[in-house]
Parts: C-alpha cells; sequence; structure tokens
C-alpha cells in the first residue's frame, strides 16, 4: 500500500469534518449576522420520513403573481429571486415588490422559483430556505393546531437576501 | 457474445469439481479459469454473500440512527446529539481507517460506508437544528461530495456505488425541482475513475450508464429549455430519439468491447449487451401498444434540427466504432431504423401512421422472438431462448387482451404470427436435415 494512501484517508476524513462545520457555520451566520424581523405565516403539513419531524410554513409573500416581476418572459423553475419586504403598521413585515435584481436597499429575501400555480400564467410558488421549522412530532402538531389562523415567525435576514427562521410565536 | 462470463464464479466451482472427478487436470482448470479472470483457488472463499449481507446490514445501522434522529428527541439536547453524531461519524471512519490500513481492506471499506451513512446523519441533524428550509438537495449533494474521496482513495466499486447513487438522487431531486444539477459530472468521472482503475462491478457499470444517460438527456432538455422559455426541466420527444440513439451506441459499444484482451473489458461486455437487448425488448413491447405512437405524433417538436443535429453525431460516432467492433451492418439497419421511424413521427400529422406502425413493431417484437430462440438454440445460449420465448409469449398476450384493430383485424394479425412461427419452424428443420444428411 502506498504511504499516500493513509494520509490521503485521514484528510477525506478532516473533509468531512469540514463540510460538517461548513453547514453549521452557514446555518449560523444569519442567525449571528441578519435583522430580525417578523413576518406571519401558516403551518401546514408537519412530516418528512428520513428527516423528522417539522412543521412547513407558509408565509403571504410564498405566492407572488407573476406580473409582480414585470418581465417580458415568464420565469423558469428554479429561477434566482429577489422579494422586498416592507414594515406594515402591525408591525410585521409584509410583500412589496418582487424582482430579478438584487435591490439596493431595505429588507428583501433571496428565493428560488419552485411551481407555478396556473400553467404560465398565474402565481409562482417560491421558497427562501425558511419553510422548515423541527420540532418533535406531537409539538410539530401542538404547532399546526396552535397557529392555525395563522402566527408570527421570527426571521434573520442579512443583506444578501439570505434568511434564517430563528423562532416561531407560540414555541417558546 | 458469450453471456457465461456473467456466470463465471460457477465455473470455477465446477471446474474444480471437474479436477476432482478427474474429468480434467488442475493445470487445465487454472487455465479455463485464467481465460475469464476468475480465481481458481479463491473461489470457493468467494464472500460476495457475506460481504453483501455485512453491507446490507451496516445500512440497517446507518438507517436506525437516521430514524433516531428523526423522532427528534427533545430530552436529549440538540448539542449533545450534535456532538454524539459528529463523534460517531468521525470514530466511525477512523476506526475505518485502522481496520483498512492494518487488517482487512474489504472490512474497512465496509465501516467508511457506515462512517459515510452516519456523515449523511449528521447533515440531516444539522438540518434540523437550523430549520433549513426546504431544498433538501442541497443536503443530499454535501453527503454525496464527502463520500467521493473514499471512493477515489480506495478505487473501492461499494463507495464509488454508495457515492454514485447519492448523487443520482441528489441528481433526481434537483432536476424535479427544475434545477440543472450543474456538477453531477464530477460524480460520473469518480464512478468512471473507479470502473476503470477499481475491482470489477457490475452494479457500478450499469450504475454509471444509467447515470451517463440521464445526464446527457436532461444536459439536452435544459438546452431546449433556455431556447423555449420553458418554465419545468421536463424530457420532450426528442429525448426518446437521443435515448434509442445512445442504446444503439451502447450496443455497437459492448461489442467494441468484447473484442479487447482485457476480462474485465469482456465482463462489461457481456453486461452492457445483455441489458440492450433487454431494454430494447421492453422498448419494443410499449411501442406495441397504439397509444405511445399517436402521441409522439401529435407532440410537439420544437427542437427537431438540434435533435437531427444530436441524433447524427451519436450515429456516426457508433458507425465509427461499429467497423473496429465488425457490427457495421446490424448497427447501419438499426441506424436507419431510427432515422425513418423519427422522420415519420415527428413529421406526420396523421393519426392513422400509428397503427402501421404498432403493427410493424409487433412484427419487429415477433420477429426478434424468433431470432432469439434460433440464436439461442443455435449457440446454447440458454439465456437468449427463454428471453426470445417470453417475447413472443408477451406478444401473444397483450394483443390477446389490447387487440389490434377489431377482431377481424386481431385474428387476422394472430394468424400472420402463427403463419412466421411455423414457417420458421419448418425452415429450420429442412436446415437441420440438409445438415444432417452431409
Amino acid at each position: 500500500m502506498k504511504r499516500t494512501i493513509p494520509i490521503a484517508l485521514g484528510m477525506a476524513i478532516a473533509a468531512q469534518c469540514l463540510i460538517l462545520i461548513g453547514l453549521y457555520v452557514e446555518a449560523q451566520v444569519p442567525l449571528w449576522l441578519g435583522e430580525p424581523i417578523r413576518v406571519k405565516t401558516v403551518p401546514v403539513d408537519p412530516r418528512s420520513l428520513f428527516r423528522g419531524n417539522y412543521a412547513r410554513l407558509s408565509y403571504d409573500f410564498s405566492t407572488i403573481a407573476q406580473s409582480a416581476f414585470q418581465e417580458d418572459q415568464p420565469l423558469r423553475q428554479g429561477e434566482v429571486v429577489y422579494v422586498s419586504l416592507k414594515k406594515h403598521p402591525s408591525g410585521l413585515y409584509v410583500f412589496s415588490s418582487a424582482s430579478l435584481e438584487r435591490p439596493q436597499r431595505g429588507i428583501f429575501l433571496r428565493g428560488r422559483v419552485v411551481g407555478n400555480r396556473w400553467g404560465n400564467t398565474g402565481d409562482y410558488r417560491i421558497k427562501y430556505g425558511i419553510e422548515a421549522y423541527f420540532a418533535p412530532r406531537e409539538k410539530a402538531l401542538q404547532l399546526e393546531d396552535a397557529l392555525r389562523d395563522g402566527g408570527v415567525a421570527e426571521l434573520m435576514v442579512m443583506s444578501s437576501g439570505r434568511a434564517g427562521l430563528r423562532k416561531l410565536a407560540g414555541d417558546d | 457474445m458469450r453471456l457465461i462470463r456473467l456466470l463465471k464464479h460457477d465455473l470455477a466451482r465446477e471446474a474444480r469439481e471437474w479436477v476432482a472427478d478427474g474429468v480434467i487436470s488442475e493445470a487445465q482448470a487454472r487455465l479455463i479459469c485464467a481465460r475469464y479472470a476468475v480465481d481458481y483457488h479463491g473461489a470457493p472463499q468467494r464472500a460476495l454473500g457475506y460481504n453483501l449481507l455485512v453491507g446490507l446490514g451496516y445500512l440497517f445501522v446507518g438507517l436506525a440512527v437516521i430514524t433516531l434522529l428523526g423522532a427528534n428527541w427533545e430530552e436529549i439536547p440538540r448539542a449533545l446529539r450534535m456532538i454524539g453524531v459528529i463523534a460517531i461519524t468521525i470514530g466511525t471512519q477512523v476506526l475505518a481507517l485502522r481496520v483498512y490500513l492494518t487488517r482487512d481492506p474489504r472490512a474497512g471499506e465496509g465501516l467508511f460506508l457506515l462512517g459515510n451513512i452516519f456523515f449523511g446523519a449528521a447533515i440531516i441533524l444539522i438540518a434540523q437544528i437550523y430549520h433549513l428550509g426546504e431544498h433538501m438537495p442541497d443536503g443530499v449533494f454535501w453527503w454525496a461530495l464527502g463520500c467521493v474521496p473514499f471512493a477515489l482513495i480506495t478505487r473501492s466499486p461499494w463507495l464509488a456505488i454508495q457515492a454514485n447513487a447519492l448523487a443520482l438522487i441528489w441528481f433526481l431531486l434537483q432536476v424535479n425541482l427544475g434545477f440543472y444539477p450543474v456538477l453531477f459530472p464530477l460524480f460520473l468521472l469518480v464512478s468512471l475513475y473507479v470502473l476503470i482503475w477499481g475491482r470489477t462491478s457490475i452494479i457500478l457499470l450499469l450504475m454509471t450508464i444509467l447515470s451517463g444517460g440521464l445526464w446527457l438527456e436532461y444536459s439536452l432538455a435544459e438546452l431546449w429549455r433556455s431556447q423555449a422559455q420553458r418554465f419545468d426541466l421536463n424530457l420532450l420527444p426528442e429525448n426518446l430519439a437521443v435515448a434509442v440513439g445512445l442504446l444503439i451506441f451502447l450496443y455497437v459499444f459492448a461489442h467494441w468491447l468484447a473484442r479487447r484482451l482485457s476480462p474485465t473489458a469482456r465482463d462489461y461486455a457481456a453486461v452492457i449487451s445483455v441489458w440492450c437487448l433487454r431494454f430494447a425488448l421492453i422498448a419494443m413491447l410499449i411501442f406495441s401498444f397504439e397509444q405511445p405512437w399517436k402521441q409522439l405524433i401529435e407532440a410537439d417538436w420544437h427542437h427537431r434540427y438540434a435533435m437531427w443535429v444530436v441524433v447524427a453525431v451519436i450515429g456516426g460516432a457508433t458507425l465509427m466504432l461499429a467497423v473496429p467492433a465488425r457490427r457495421l451492418l446490424a448497427s447501419a439497419i438499426q441506424l436507419l431504423t431510427l432515422v425513418a421511424v423519427l422522420f415519420l413521427v415527428s413529421h406526420s400529422d396523421s393519426a392513422a401512421l400509428a397503427v402501421y406502425l404498432q403493427v410493424a413493431t409487433n412484427f419487429a417484437l415477433i420477429g426478434s422472438g424468433i431470432w432469439l430462440i434460433l440464436r439461442g438454440i443455435y449457440a446454447g445460449i440458454s439465456h437468449y431462448f427463454f428471453l426470445g420465448v417470453v417475447s413472443i409469449l408477451l406478444v401473444a398476450l397483450l394483443r390477446y387482451f389490447d387487440l389490434m384493430g377489431d377482431y377481424v383485424g386481431a385474428a387476422l394479425i394472430f394468424i400472420l404470427f402463427a403463419g412466421l412461427l411455423i414457417g420458421v419452424a419448418k425452415y429450420w428443420r429442412y436446415r437441420q436435415g440438409r445438415e444432417g444428411s452431409r
């Protein structure tokens, strides 16, 4: 066996460690550096076979009308979009505008088009990576019950539009 | 193509019995085994079954850990669970490294497989703790990527299969969500590297071919999506034409491989050849119905010119390879048939054409069945013989349930099939009689 193989395998193990640390840091960064905002949310369908129990969250800005983008061509599935939010008098952030260009200022989320409801003529479904709230099964079901008519999610939003889900009102 | 290559370990075991019975000498048995690159002395100790069971056992250990994490126990603090799962991952990998280097490399590879599953469990746990959204493919990508170095360094087919299987899951999740997985060729190259430089593995070979085919098809689908400004990333009718072209290329490639000196190349040739045959028969069975032809005729062929270019490139490569593979005539006929049928379905609007194509496919199936039966008998290959019998019986059954035309039309087709079969049987008997009299 070559002498380099043990070193290479040791580096492969280290690489796995680095990937795990990288994923941890990437998940933490919005929580460390992001700006806190509160948005209205509704939990739906709490279960995932492999990833455990969670409440799947939906936001008002999870579905956006095609006309909001002011594009000549319909968007493609997977397209990166930026959704600006504005502060409502209630203190919650709500949808303001959407575009393919990154906004210069204000609070905005970076998302991707994952579906369209009515072929190429209707609304787009957008995901921002803040749609899963993991909790034990009973708690996930309780959350679903408690927030059936809508709850509040606390997000941490970075200047790049990346967001992390910090807390769900009712999960104290 | 000799399918006995697929049973070479049984052949080695049989050779030991021939030696014990005094039918052949041990030197001759060793020569027979060497011809098929199988170890005469190692045959009885071959531990495929043991390795497979241990591998499956490890898989269930990994699944147990992932399921436990999925239970999302609040009693155990998440930080503790995180440290626990990372410690299990690193501990298993270090143990695997030790076993691999000092005791038994194969057992070490098995433990690396288990360590890689724990690595995936750690990724799942991080996603849980930080409520990492709904884009699950990212986690699967990092999981697959973390397995790659182990496959590359050990050149273990099992580790390569693990990395490729995870990459394939990532690929399918991505395209299903409309994202084109740009980095997929990286995993393909890793599988190819292990296929060429590692131990023989039929599963890895089939997985690599499947992955390569999917990658090429979805790359074309992505190109055509961007040209047409379509929303989703779906396969188009043009992709089917490319798939048939690739199948013909693979058939010729198998014959080219069969002429190599390397026993591994010949083993792979036998596998590719037999799977090409099975796929061709399955495809013909699907197209023995009228509906698929109708759908192809009615389909919008928006990328006809690009499709012809791709088919021409694949056809050119096939013909170039067909010369050294000595399959020029067969591949030329197959390619011409593809071009003719493709031209008909992509340029015609006549739904009536579907019935003619359906009838032609049924006759092609019966013809293939007869050819397989005769080839099976002449060459003594039972697999071909039974495949031929099954094909003909399936055609009979399918056509009985799904009549072509009305009852009279179907009866006429059955009579034609019967005439064809009896005619070939009579001709065969006549040939045998002439050969016997010589």
